[in-house]
């Protein structure tokens, strides 16, 4: 059953830069009477390919103070990025089944007055918008149906990985996105990438290089044009910034695929009759044409 | 064929590993990897950089190479998809072995990617990788947050006391 109300984890990458997707999300929740508290108190989400990388259980205290806030509202949390929505199901899983390295953790978090108790929710755009409650509220609030776009999901890696963790959705063959987009009106495709890596983590904090994570940003965009899409749809604010800047590197390279890359809110709201520009389509690094034609 | 850790290994190196690994997975199955490859199959790394190989990762950890891994550029270049840790049939994970030999390393003080500084101490800050930025809009000019309407980043409310928990971080791995 779907909460009336949430505490809204935006995330870094929503935060400071791609907060067009933090407009998208308020204006639709608020359109579905779905509430959405401001927490001040939140910070990064922490992903393993930082701080745990280094301090595996500093990394996991970052994580879990996110955890502790959330669980001081009493509210579950909704977050709209694959990322964060991993790394803190993955820390959740951790301490919930390892009360040594809860200890431990909790030890750490009693610098910052905080406990980790392990009784709040975790969900993503996806995981409510796909409860079963929720998908008749979608179809009756769909004015303006999408039945001329072609949409390729692209879940992103950390929102079900592992499944063991998350239970996000079969990580092999994922079908929630996939069903969320057809209440849209919008065709669905199926082709080779959809559960690819964006290989933002490595490319953004590790050692892979600009030449291979271009690559693969063109292996995933060319995947999905070759088979006719209109556009990418993903559950993420950080795959979107990989793939549109692995676009804008390889028009640099005479190879213009031109292909908008949308978040699930940006496509719902479109469905539900928002402009454009209430789901800051201004803000995009490519040309959202090839959306905007077929609306 | 079934690799199992060899005996040369330092012997506290592997207790630290095997309790990493044991908080970070429950625990390994065994000690054993039988080199199938589904690992490196899934990799999207792999895909593109000729050298990273998460089956050969396994197979250097097992022959006792820890030194040599710890000093390898390739511990720094995995992307943390996780679809190693999905597909392996053994639960070895070579994704929680990757973070553990880079645990392993930022203790030896060995070189790590020095964009983690830059974010890490972002985040020391104000809890966030960067201030909120102006993003160039496609109609012209930039837009805040505020310009759309959106409530300021405010981050942490106490940040001496969000800074506790993660005190002395960059200066631990530098072996000061």
């Amino acid at each position: 059953m779907t909460s009336l109300e949430y505490a809204l984890f935006p995330g870094c990458v929503a935060s400071v830069r791609e907060f067009g997707y933090e407009l998208a999300i308020r204006n639709v929740f608020k359109a579905l009477d779905i509430k959405l508290r401001k927490v001040e108190d939140f910070s990064c989400c922490q992903p393993a390919c930082l701080v745990h990388s280094i301090d595996y259980v500093k990394g996991l205290a970052l994580t879990s103070r996110n955890l502790a806030v959330a669980e001081e509202t009493g509210l579950p949390m909704l977050t709209l990025c694959s990322s964060c929505y991993g790394n803190l199901s993955r820390a959740k899983h951790l301490l919930d089944h390892n009360s040594d390295l809860k200890d431990e953790v909790n030890d750490l978090l009693a610098k910052a007055g905080r406990t980790y108790r392990g009784d709040v929710k975790i969900e993503h755009v996806v995981t409510v918008l796909h409860d079963e409650s929720m998908l008749p509220i979608l179809e009756k609030k769909i004015s303006n149906p999408l039945s001329k776009l072609k949409a390729a999901p692209f879940y992103g890696c950390h929102i079900f990985m592992p499944a063991k963790y998350s239970k996000f959705d079969d990580p092999e063959f994922p079908h929630k996105l996939d069903d969320l987009i057809e209440i849209t009106g919008a065709e669905s495709l199926d082709y080779n990438e959809k559960t690819s890596c964006c290989i933002g983590c490595g490319s953004f904090f590790g050692e892979v290089s600009e030449e291979a994570s271009v690559l693969l940003s063109e292996m995933i965009i060319g995947s999905a044009k070759e088979k006719g899409a209109d556009c990418i749809v993903t559950t993420c604010p950080f795959c979107i910034m990989q793939l549109e800047i692995g676009q804008i590197k390889l028009r640099e390279q005479g190879k213009d695929f031109g292909v908008p890359v949308i978040h699930y809110v940006d496509l719902l709201g479109l469905s539900m009759g928002f402009k454009p520009d209430e789901l800051g389509f201004d803000l995009r690094r490519i040309n959202m044409e090839p959306v905007v034609s077929r609306l | 064929m079934v690799i199992r850790l060899s005996s040369d290994v330092d012997q506290r190196q592997v207790e630290f590993i095997s309790l990493m690994l044991q908080k970070s997975v429950g625990g390994m199955h065994a000690e054993v990897c039988d080199q199938c490859g589904k690992c490196s199959s899934a990799c999207p790394v792999s895909k593109e950089i000729e050298g990273f190989n998460p089956r050969q990762l396994i197979a250097r950890v097992a022959l006792g190479k820890i030194d040599e891994l710890l000093a390898d550029e390739a511990i720094w270049t995995c992307t943390t998809c996780l679809k190693c840790r999905e597909r392996c049939p053994e639960e070895i994970s070579p994704y929680d072995v990757i973070l553990v030999l880079r645990n392993l390393a930022y203790r030896a003080g060995l070189n790590y990617p020095g964009v983690y500084d830059d974010f890490i101490n972002g985040i020391l800050e104000r809890g966030f990788i960067s201030e909120p930025q102006e993003v160039r809009a496609r109609g012209g000019g930039r837009l805040s947050r505020e310009a759309l309407g959106l409530p300021g980043v405010n981050g942490p409310k106490d940040m001496a006391v969000f800074r506790g928990i993660v005190e002395k971080i960059i200066e631990a791995g530098k072996g000061n």
